[in-house]
């Protein structure tokens, strides 16, 4: 094991020292680099959002920065589009995998033809890529939603939630993170299940569940959704009970909560600005390319990344979005 | 031996047989004696339910059911029409969610936004995709199984592809969709909400009429579970299989077009990927109500009561403090339990008649 | 379906049609005459300048061995099959071919060996099923339905449950449902394919009565069998086909059922009554002793010795079947004794009985656990297979052949080869693969349910051969039989059950088919 790593640190200084001399190349010739994001899937208004951040990034830096994406969210077709950035041998590689398993090795073919890999949404790839870019450290996104949560409930009273899955790690860690904040600061709220509901990510499950859950606790004030389908049909589901006293916090995004932030039957909704992740993202592989230093407190020029920290190789912003109703409408994912 | 010595006797016995045989196994016979144990089934759940929570057993327990279960109904009729004819349908999600999808999009671009309008387009696409199931069926005389799976595919291919269809959130739906989901018949005032009669029970009651009559009362449905009862027979009877699949499929397509709807304005979002893959749920509710995979078995009556099992199963694990997996081990037990039982009657019927095919 | 002229004549939903009502008194009137029809497929020519006529009021027997050219005769009169020359002349208006939908508009229904009813459907939807599919509205009267079905029920003299599920009913008031609907269509010429072979005994003459009644109303009927006493009871006129010819058409009385076997084979068979060629040996194999189940049988006492065959006669109910699967291991004793070679038997399972010894062949084909679609070899290796998989893990082909080829040979199978699918034979032939697969067991006792229902005269013979052989090779064979021909050929004894217990033993001089059959009559 040992050896091992200390052969993986090695190649790694190695490789870094390939992508120096070719940063020195580019920078001679004024080549434009070219920097390639990957994202999930094409037409869903998320990745339109982080589109707009990658090309802003290409205007303010001149670099020949623009995003590709598979037509459905399909990891084989995503992979496909990365193997052929490889072989077009393009200066650096942003991906946003739909299946960060699946993908590894493809990126660590990426890494040894000495290409700039930046991964984002997936810490476990940090290692294999050069580095992972992470709007903000998970504990923190969870113990801001009951914040949240508390602040909107007056301080007390009972709450429910919904997760995506009990198996779902980043869920899960929002959901301990949050309920230990809301134990130690919040004494008087109260957690009235065992564990959270799941919802599988199905709209159709995670109402059903919500309803049945308002209908058990009628003296429910508060309820969260650590995902999206979760968090808006907790919403849908207060709307359709006619119960703007009970409140909803969660994940959310303007175009799918937003009416109900707007008709007051969600209080907030938190996420990360995906143009700014997706030029955060660019913005450390330029670095890495022109072989400038990538360590704690750069600033990346984004709200949020004014002054990242770095632990074991991901980038950690600090870019919660909080979404309200007078706010929801300035984006548009 | 002269049958005029015997024959007279002889018949007289025979009939006297057939006709006690007749009063034991009473009108419409195995089928109805498997749905009193289905209800009865039914009941001992809500008791058990109601012994843990006793708040269940209200007004508003009823009526969350109805408009949970309503969409998946109104589909599981589709399927039950199919499964009597012999067939099998996988592809009516895939239909549903491509019929309402096509029927918002069309809605928002007209700016007709009326529900009416939003339920034929959505029921005539249905239809068109299902009578080009029925049609392939037919022409090529494929497996349903197979043809069906292969209409699936090209219908989410077609949304991906073609439509690029990306989801349709809820502040971009037509108000009239928004709102259909949301809308009581009626209601009164339940503590601090209320409690409604969801107007998904309209559509429901639609569709419960509607395929009775076309299974019971209609020349088609009779010639329906001919088919799946003896389709060799059938063909010999010069029933015309086309005309039938044509209709048979065509009219799943408008029912799981009718569920897409009150199904997008349930969730409020039409997104391309969600309902597939809840094919075999749909399934099984069909079958635990007494269809027959192989056909000519199945009844309005026991779609209904197949779907109520599985609809509570599904809404009432919070209630009784359970995790969501134990909703599949509920629906796998009953189907076993269901499948084993339609297995035992028919060993007994058969022993009855001394006939040990099946032991 | 019909024609829309057609519909317009024929709306009342008729039974027999008062076109009939002119057949006068020793008035003959030709229905169908067929003249010269010809059929060939590759390599085998099917019809070969076939003349036949029918008369309307007739009952003619269509007798032939399996590929005698009947299946295609009917075809071609049903619509099925289109001739390659001849004429089909329906009251005198000649036709080159049919169409389905045109010969049932000429009124002509066939009954098919399987019947064609749905057994998910009613007794009265089963019957009016032609009337209501052929309509041109598209609702349903369940009291017309029911009407319908009550109307031709009644033509037919007989009653049956309107409203219970078919499917739920014996097979007797399945046929005559079938039959029932066959008259919904103003049936003039009615061809029952092997109507007999799945029927039990009671339900026949139920059958033959009602095929009388038909023809007393002046509907012309076409008979196929393979129970040539049954055709001589109720035929007018016989027809034999052999190899796609026609051999001749003779009246009854002109022939007898050995002459007629001969006819329809071309082989000249000893088969009368053999003599018992073996020493009765002192142990007997079996041994059954006051054996009784509640409501089945009671009192039941005999014994088999090797090289016996013991036959057991008796209307459907008297307990023979009931008894056989007891031995079996299928349908457990209450009380009494059965002794397997000295030591007490008392299966619960066929497995058990299998392994003791046992083999039953029962009457029913195709719930002989015979894989239809699988090679000939394969099915008769399965039993042995079966047994032994705890060895062998995997079937090996080699040794599937050479037992699949071995008994091919032993019981005559008439195959090109061992690897052809069961079903490509004939019922003769499947029912030698049957009896193959269990004779691979090497059961010391064979019990034989109707062994040659639905089979041709020829492949009968073989069998009974077959089954004698058995038997001198020291085996016991219990052989329950309607055909009382049959028992009276091969068995030694044969007892007579009747309510439950054994009510005569016949041997020796007192074995005629004469005694049984009255005694069979005392019974019912």
């Amino acid at each position: 094991m040992i050896t091992r790593r200390s052969v993986l640190v090695g190649g790694a200084g190695m490789l870094a020292l390939g992508s120096m001399g070719r940063a020195a190349f580019g920078a001679e010739s004024g080549k434009k680099y070219e920097i390639v994001m990957c994202a999930k899937q094409e037409g869903i208004s998320w990745f339109d959002d982080m589109r707009k951040g990658v090309e802003q990034f290409a205007a303010d830096f001149g670099a020949n920065a623009y995003q590709i994406a598979p037509e459905s969210g399909d990891p084989a077709k995503q992979a496909q589009m990365v193997e052929s950035l490889i072989a077009k041998h393009v200066d650096a590689i942003l991906v946003v995998p739909n299946d960060p398993q699946s993908i590894k090795p493809i990126l660590e073919k990426a890494r040894k033809a000495g290409i700039i890999v930046i991964s984002h949404e997936a810490q476990s790839l940090a290692g294999v890529s050069n580095y992972d870019v992470e709007a903000f450290k998970n504990e923190d996104f969870g113990a801001l939603m009951f914040e949240n949560l508390a602040k909107a409930m007056g301080g007390e009273g009972k709450y429910a939630g919904i997760v995506g899955a009990l198996t779902m790690e980043t869920h899960m860690q929002w959901f301990k993170a949050g309920l230990e904040y809301a134990k130690k600061n919040y004494p008087k709220l109260e957690f009235v299940l065992s564990e959270p509901l799941e919802d599988n990510n199905d709209e159709k499950t995670a109402l059903d569940k919500v309803n049945e859950t308002l209908k058990k606790y009628p003296d429910l004030k508060g309820f969260f959704g650590c995902s999206v389908s979760g968090s808006s049909m907790a919403a849908l589901a207060v709307e359709k009970l006619r119960r703007k006293d009970i409140k909803v916090v969660g994940l959310g995004l303007p175009s799918i909560n937003g009416v109900y932030l707007e008709e007051g039957y969600q209080a907030e909704a938190q996420c990360w600005r995906p143009a700014d992740a997706g030029y955060a993202a660019a913005y450390v592989a330029y670095k890495a390319l022109k072989g400038e230093p990538i360590e704690a407190g750069i600033d990346l020029k984004r709200p949020g990344y004014e002054k990242v920290t770095i632990e074991n190789g991901v980038v950690y912003g600090n870019a919660t979005l909080v979404l309200t109703k007078d706010n929801y409408g300035d984006y548009g994912f | 031996m002269k049958p005029q010595d015997t024959g007279k006797k002889v018949e007289a016995g025979g009939a006297t047989q057939t006709r006690l045989l007749a009063r034991l196994l009473g009108r419409g016979v195995g089928s109805q004696g498997g749905l009193s144990l289905l209800a009865f089934l039914i009941v001992v759940y809500v008791v058990m339910v109601a012994l843990r929570s006793p708040d269940f057993l209200s007004l508003a327990s009823l009526f969350d059911l109805i408009r949970s279960g309503a969409a998946w109904t109104v589909v599981a009729l589709g399927v039950l029409v199919v499964m009597v004819s012999g067939g099998i349908d996988v592809s009516f999600l895939a239909n549903a969610i491509l019929s309402a999808y096509v029927a918002t999009v069309i809605t928002k671009w007209t700016g007709l936004d009326s529900l009416a309008f939003a339920l034929i387009v959505a029921m005539t696409i249905g239809a068109l995709v299902g009578a080009i199931n029925g049609l392939i069926i037919s022409l090529f005389s494929l497996p349903t199984l197979i043809t069906t799976l292969a209409m699936q595919g090209v219908i989410q291919g077609v949304l991906m592809v073609f439509l690029g269809a990306g989801p349709i959130t809820a502040g971009h739906m037509p108000k009239s969709l928004r709102y259909f989901g949301t809308d009581v018949l009626f209601e009164f005032p339940d503590g601090p909400g209320f409690v409604g009669l969801s107007v998904f029970v309209v559509p429901l009651v639609f569709a419960v009429v509607a395929t009775w009559y076309l299974l019971n009362r209609t020349a088609i449905g009779r010639a329906t579970y001919a088919i799946g009862s003896n389709r060799l027979a059938a063909i010999r009877c010069g029933v015309n299989l086309l005309k039938i699949n044509l209709v048979i499929y065509a009219y799943a397509g408008a029912l799981a077009g009718l569920m897409g709807v009150m199904m997008v304005s349930d969730i409020r979002l039409v997104d391309p990927v969600t309902l597939v893959g809840n094919e075999l749920l749909v399934l099984a509710a069909v079958v635990i109500g007494g269809a027959k995979l192989s056909g000519g078995a199945g009844s309005v009556s026991g779609v209904l009561l197949g779907m109520t099992l599985v609809t509570l199963l599904n809404n009432t694990l919070v209630t009784i403090g359970l995790s969501a997996s134990w909703n599949k081990f509920f629906i796998g037990c009953a189907l076993v339990l269901i499948a084993s039982i339609s297995h035992y009657r028919a060993k007994m019927r058969n022993l009855r008649q001394l006939n040990f095919d099946n032991i | 379906m019909r024609t829309s002229e057609n519909i317009g004549t024929h709306v009342a939903p008729a039974g027999v049609r008062p076109a009939i009502g002119f057949v006068g008194e020793n008035h003959i009137m030709e229905l169908l005459r067929l003249e010269g029809l010809s059929k060939r497929y590759i390599g085998t020519q099917a019809l070969d300048a076939v003349d036949m006529t029918i008369e309307a009021g007739q009952v003619l027997c269509l007798a032939g061995a399996n590929g005698s050219g009947k299946s295609t005769l009917i075809k071609c009169v049903a619509g099925g099959e289109t001739p390659d020359s001849g004429k089909i002349i329906w009251q005198g208006q000649a036709y080159d071919s049919l169409t389905p939908s045109q010969s049932m508009a000429l009124g002509i229904e066939i009954i098919y060996q399987d019947l064609s009813i749905f057994p998910d459907l009613t007794v009265a939807e089963n019957i009016a099923f032609h009337v209501v599919q052929s309509r041109h509205r598209s609702w349903v009267d369940l009291r017309e339905v029911d009407r319908i079905a009550t109307k031709a029920l009644h033509e037919l003299g007989a009653d049956l449950p309107l409203h219970a599920r078919l499917g739920d009913l014996p097979i007797g008031a399945r046929q005559t449902a079938a039959i029932a609907r066959a008259l919904t269509q103003d049936c003039r010429l009615l061809v029952m394919d092997e109507p007999t072979t799945a029927l039990p005994s009671r339900d026949v003459a139920q059958l033959l009565s009602m095929v009388h009644r038909l023809k007393s109303k002046g509907m012309a009927i076409v008979f196929i069998s393979h129970k040539l006493d049954e055709l001589f009871e109720i035929a007018d006129r016989f027809y034999v086909l052999r190899d796609g010819r026609k051999v001749g058409d003779y009246a009854p009385a002109e022939l007898t059922t050995t002459r007629l076997s001969y006819l329809m084979t071309g082989v000249e068979f000893k088969g009368e009554k053999t003599q018992q060629e073996f020493e009765q040996i002192a142990t007997p194999l079996l041994v059954v002793e006051d054996l009784r189940r509640r409501d089945q049988y009671h009192d039941v006492s005999f014994s088999l010795r090797p090289g016996e065959i013991i036959g057991f006669a008796g209307l459907t109910g008297s307990g023979r079947t009931e008894l056989a699967l007891t031995l079996f291991g299928l349908n457990p004793a209450d009380a009494g004794k059965i002794t397997l070679a000295g030591r007490p038997h008392s299966p619960r399972s066929p497995r058990e009985a299998i392994t003791n010894g046992i083999a039953l062949v029962s009457e029913d084909r195709h719930g002989q656990g015979l894989f239809a679609r699988k090679a000939i070899m394969t099915n008769i290796a399965s039993s042995v297979f079966e047994r032994s998989a705890g060895r062998f893990g995997l079937l090996s082909q080699a040794s599937e052949r050479t037992i699949g080829d071995t008994w091919i040979d032993k019981v005559r199978v008439k195959t090109p080869s061992g690897e052809e699918p069961v079903q490509s034979l004939s019922g003769g032939n499947q029912q030698k693969v049957v009896l193959a697969k269990w004779l691979a067991t090497d059961p010391k006792i064979l019990i034989l349910d109707n062994p040659t229902v639905g089979i041709d005269v020829g492949s009968k013979m073989e069998i009974h051969d077959i089954v004698r052989q058995l038997a001198r090779q020291g085996r016991g064979v219990i052989m329950i039989s309607d055909d009382l021909e049959e028992l009276v050929m091969s068995c030694n004894r044969v007892f007579l059950m009747q309510t439950g217990t054994l009510a005569a033993e016949f041997h020796g001089e007192t074995l005629t088919v004469e005694n049984l059959s009255s005694g069979l009559r005392q019974t019912s």
